[in-house]
């Protein structure tokens, strides 16, 4: 039977094949249309030949390897970074780090958190007098107030009580 | 050729543990029993010899702070073979970058003899044949040229080659076709 050699052995298989990478099925396969067709088998010899090259590259890189620079010098950068210890596992650096910067957030929240607007201002106009402020249902505890006193009644703060004859108010109370 | 008895050989896990538990003399023998193979691999990937030895001190540094990340899920060796390639390919995108940016050719990127070499003598009787497939391969892509200088230069297998990268054996086949069949045109287009 004449072969059929209209089709040839891709490139990628018969890299394959150099590399002894292919199946004992595969490699039989190869070998028999090797054995039949000039053009695949010149295009495995130009793969050897490349092969021969890098034979000859990776003898003079053996063959010309300094020793490796001493140990010393990397130990004595270990031991003077700060941190670098595999004692502390790098899931523990990362987790203090996020909690560091968690704190850190917190506390500037906490310094440059925007104050509400006041909305209201009562001026104290007589005393004795005493504020009283609701938040919610907790009642807070009064606070000693002086006449001219400005009590500023912020929008958290749900009511302000104090008896009417002892203040005014810079707008209307109602 | 016989296999290079260093490459691909796993050291005993009791020496990555005591590395993990911070022994430095543990990290000692790691370095003896990998460095030169490192340095070699770099060394084939950058074509700079000062260049792979200052990898391999950045890669023990790194190593140093990483290696209680090591799970002994994939072989101690593709592990760190891996970081040393991922390290080389930054550094040849960092090349990459001057030459665009400021149209610096870095010194090394000429195939020749650096005057920090050593050993210039050995590599003045490079053959022109050497000297085509040094410099063509520098020229080819550095994701093919990773699998040629894995495969021709420290004789890995292709599955070998795929845990080092961490891809498919598959993509280790055609990564190597298309690097043998570009590194061939190159040195043809060499030699003239």
């Amino acid at each position: 039977m004449k072969p059929n050699l209209s089709f040839h052995i891709s490139h990628g298989k018969l890299s394959a094949y150099l590399d002894e990478e292919l199946s004992a099925k595969k490699r039989s396969r190869v070998e028999s249309h090797l054995g039949r067709c000039p053009q695949c088998r010149a295009r495995l010899r130009a793969l050897g030949e490349l092969r021969q090259a890098f034979y000859s590259l990776r003898a003079r890189l053996k063959s010309s390897e300094a020793p490796l620079p001493p140990w010393s010098g990397i130990e004595a950068e270990i031991r003077c970074s700060t941190g670098a210890s595999p004692l502390f596992p790098r899931w523990l650096k990362v987790a203090s780090g996020v909690s560091s910067a968690a704190v850190v957030a917190g506390a500037l929240y906490y310094y440059f958190k925007p104050v509400p607007p006041v909305t209201e201002l009562a001026v104290v106009s007589r005393e004795p007098a005493e504020l009283y402020q609701y938040v919610g249902d907790r009642l807070f505890a009064p606070e000693k107030l002086l006449v001219g006193d400005a009590v500023a009644i912020r929008p958290e703060l749900e009511e302000a009580v104090f008896p009417r004859e002892v203040y005014f108010h810079d707008r209307s109370w109602s | 050729m016989a296999r290079s008895p260093r490459f691909f050989q796993e050291i005993d896990p009791s020496i990555v543990r005591r590395s993990q538990r911070g022994e430095m003399e543990a990290f000692k023998e790691l370095y003896l029993f990998y460095g030169a193979a490192v340095r070699r691999l770099a060394q084939s990937l950058l074509n700079d010899r000062e260049e792979a030895n200052d990898l391999l001190h950045d890669l023990f540094l790194r190593l140093y702070e990483r290696i209680t990340d090591y799970r002994f899920e994939a072989p101690f060796a593709a592990w760190l073979y891996r970081s040393a390639v991922n390290l080389c390919l930054d550094r040849l995108r960092s090349r990459g970058r001057r030459k665009r940016y400021f149209g610096i050719l870095p010194a090394t990127s000429v195939v020749g003899i650096n005057d920090s070499d050593p050993r210039p003598a050995a590599e003045a009787q490079e053959s022109e044949q050497e000297r085509a497939v040094r410099a063509a391969l520098m020229r080819v892509p550095g994701r093919y040229r990773v699998c040629l200088i894995l495969r021709e230069i420290e004789d890995c297998s292709y599955e070998e080659i795929a845990a080092i990268l961490d891809v498919s054996v598959g993509t280790v086949r055609s990564r190597l076709s298309r690097g043998r069949k570009q590194l061939r045109k190159l040195i043809l287009e060499q030699l003239g």
